[in-house]
């Protein structure tokens, strides 16, 4: 596991070397995170705070790890009627591949052409009005399915019932954050499902985890026009070593 | 988090002193997100939060913005009994901002009412039950859970800020007649004495209502003391009405020529009204008087 830590190391510095790794990177991402939440729920190990913040910064220069995340995503489901199935056995696979791919999308640079090729594969496979009822990872993929898809041409859905383990719910929200920060830059303002999940987030009791609050502060700021890039953002490990 | 928080208080002083609609608009929904964390910081005993978040909140009144309705499972959370005062009070503060119109939430009401009673009385809770209280009563089908010891609260004659929905909203024929129904002279007298304001002009006072109800509650022999508070309030609503526009503008924006000529027109035929009483009552005190001493005489 840490052999392949620093190889990815070396990898994650240039940009290059990415994109001819990117698909053992992404092999490695969907794994790395899924023993992550599957088999260490309360704390991340050193190695995920180094992967967190090297998996940034390779999503920032690499939108072609988003594609692989959605297309494995898409692999893991069937869709009837505009219901939305998963596969046996692929909820897991599911649940992680969301999370990656929505951590991924908020790097990919709007002007490129692959942000069309990941609509297109969205769209053509899941439609508007679909129904993401009793999936295992029905919030995550509604907040996919809300950054893909118009306000007006989609389902409401709600935050009222998702009530995630900490380590789950800490990378949800800082996540977010990079949705927000995102969804500034392209509309200048944060989706209102983001702010809706604050709120949410924010009011629960027993409050939650540290870095959640702090992300979640960090949302409003940021809808609010304040400036919380550069030395004002906590880093990753400070946010995680909370939870 | 101390930073971003203080960044985000900061945004919020900006935007209490903000005129621009589309901006106010447009952070309704951070400024209401916010809120549960102001709660905490409440709790903390760190009361500034929550000052600028309720100045905040008053500026979004001002252009006739609530919250975000979506506020409204939390605040209903907070008013439950097994809270801590701090919290109940922190929600009984910003409850006039809530989106009552839409809410209809007997739930909410139900809790709302039994933490105003529980809460400890100030002059700013005061405001806070008040403004609530009058923008509740304007909801008919509410009015029934509204208890009669809300209502009293009234007589510990609390101040509304000049921008506040309750006072327009309550003074709605609706909640009018809903006063009158509680029989009580004195939460009628401090239910007019905190409608009759220079800052709103009456809902009700077209079509006579409101004359009407006065000639009705307060004519007669021992209703002096409470007639002499009620036109003290008209002469001062007066006052300050021929201060002029410029004036009443600093503390009210949306105030324009139209209202100060209106609220003239109403709050000077209510105090005709009222001295009309006076005048009736000494002309019947006169007449009993002198009836008694032909009687006397004779």
């Amino acid at each position: 596991m840490s052999r392949i830590y620093l190889q990815l190391q070396v990898i994650g510095g240039n940009p290059h070397t990415i994109n001819i790794h990117c698909k053992s990177i992404a092999i490695w991402s969907l794994w790395s995170i899924q023993s992550g939440i599957s088999n260490n729920p309360q704390q991340l190990s050193p190695t995920h705070h180094g992967w967190l913040e090297l998996w940034d910064q390779m999503h920032i220069t690499n939108p072609a790890l988003a594609v692989i995340y959605l297309n494995v995503l898409l692999g893991c489901i069937t869709v009837n009627n505009n219901h939305v199935t998963v596969g046996p056995e692929m909820g897991q696979a599911m649940r992680v591949a969301s999370l990656c791919l929505l951590r991924a999308l908020p790097g990919v640079d709007q002007k490129l052409e692959v942000v069309n090729d990941i609509h297109q594969s969205y769209i053509g496979k899941i439609p508007p009005y679909a129904n993401f009822d009793g999936l295992p990872s029905y919030h995550w993929i509604s907040a996919i399915h809300a950054l893909l898809i118009d306000r007006q041409k989609r389902h409401f859905f709600g935050w009222i019932d998702y009530k995630p383990c900490p380590q789950e719910h800490a990378l949800f929200t800082n996540t977010l954050v990079q949705v927000a920060h995102k969804a500034r830059d392209c509309w200048g303002k944060v989706p209102r499902w983001t702010l809706r999940f604050v709120l949410h987030s924010l009011a629960l009791d027993p409050l939650p985890s540290t870095s959640v609050i702090i992300d979640c502060l960090s949302i409003i700021a940021i809808d609010m026009g304040c400036d919380i890039s550069g030395p004002r953002t906590v880093t990753i490990n400070e946010r995680y070593v909370y939870i | 988090m101390d930073e971003v928080s203080e960044l985000i208080s900061q945004q919020l002083k900006t935007t209490s002193e903000a005129t621009n609609i589309d901006l106010l608009y447009s952070r309704h929904k951070a400024i209401t997100a916010f809120f549960p964390y102001v709660v905490l910081q409440e709790q903390s005993e760190q009361h500034e939060v929550l000052g600028t978040f309720l100045d905040t909140a008053r500026a979004l009144q001002q252009s006739r913005f609530t919250l975000w309705h979506w506020i409204e499972p939390f605040i209903a959370s907070i008013l439950d009994i097994a809270r801590p005062v701090s919290q109940r009070q922190a929600a009984i503060l910003v409850s006039p901002h809530l989106p009552w119109a839409t809410i209809n939430s007997n739930h909410l009401i139900q809790l709302w009412v039994t933490a105003a009673l529980a809460v400890p009385y100030t002059n700013d809770i005061g405001q806070g039950i008040a403004d609530t209280l009058l923008q509740v009563a304007s909801d008919h089908s509410l009015q029934q859970y509204i208890p009669f010891g809300i209502w009293s609260l009234l007589n510990k004659c609390p101040v509304l800020p000049p921008t506040c929905a309750g006072r327009s909203q309550g003074s709605m024929q609706g909640v009018l007649q809903a006063v009158q129904g509680l029989e009580d002279i004195d939460i009628f007298k401090s239910y007019l004495c905190l409608i009759w304001s220079e800052w709103d002009y009456l809902f009700s006072y077209a079509g006579g209502e409101m004359c009407t109800s006065i000639r009705t509650y307060f004519s007669g022999i021992g209703m002096e003391y409470p007639r002499k508070d009620l036109l003290q309030q008209l002469d001062h609503v007066l006052g300050q009405l021929d201060l002029g526009l410029g004036h009443l503008k600093q503390h009210k924006s949306s105030l324009d020529e139209f209202d100060i000529w209106l609220m003239n027109e109403q709050y000077r035929g209510l105090k005709e009204t009222l001295l009309n009483i006076d005048k009736e009552t000494v002309n019947t005190l006169t007449r009993k008087f002198l009836d008694w001493l032909y009687f006397s005489i004779c």
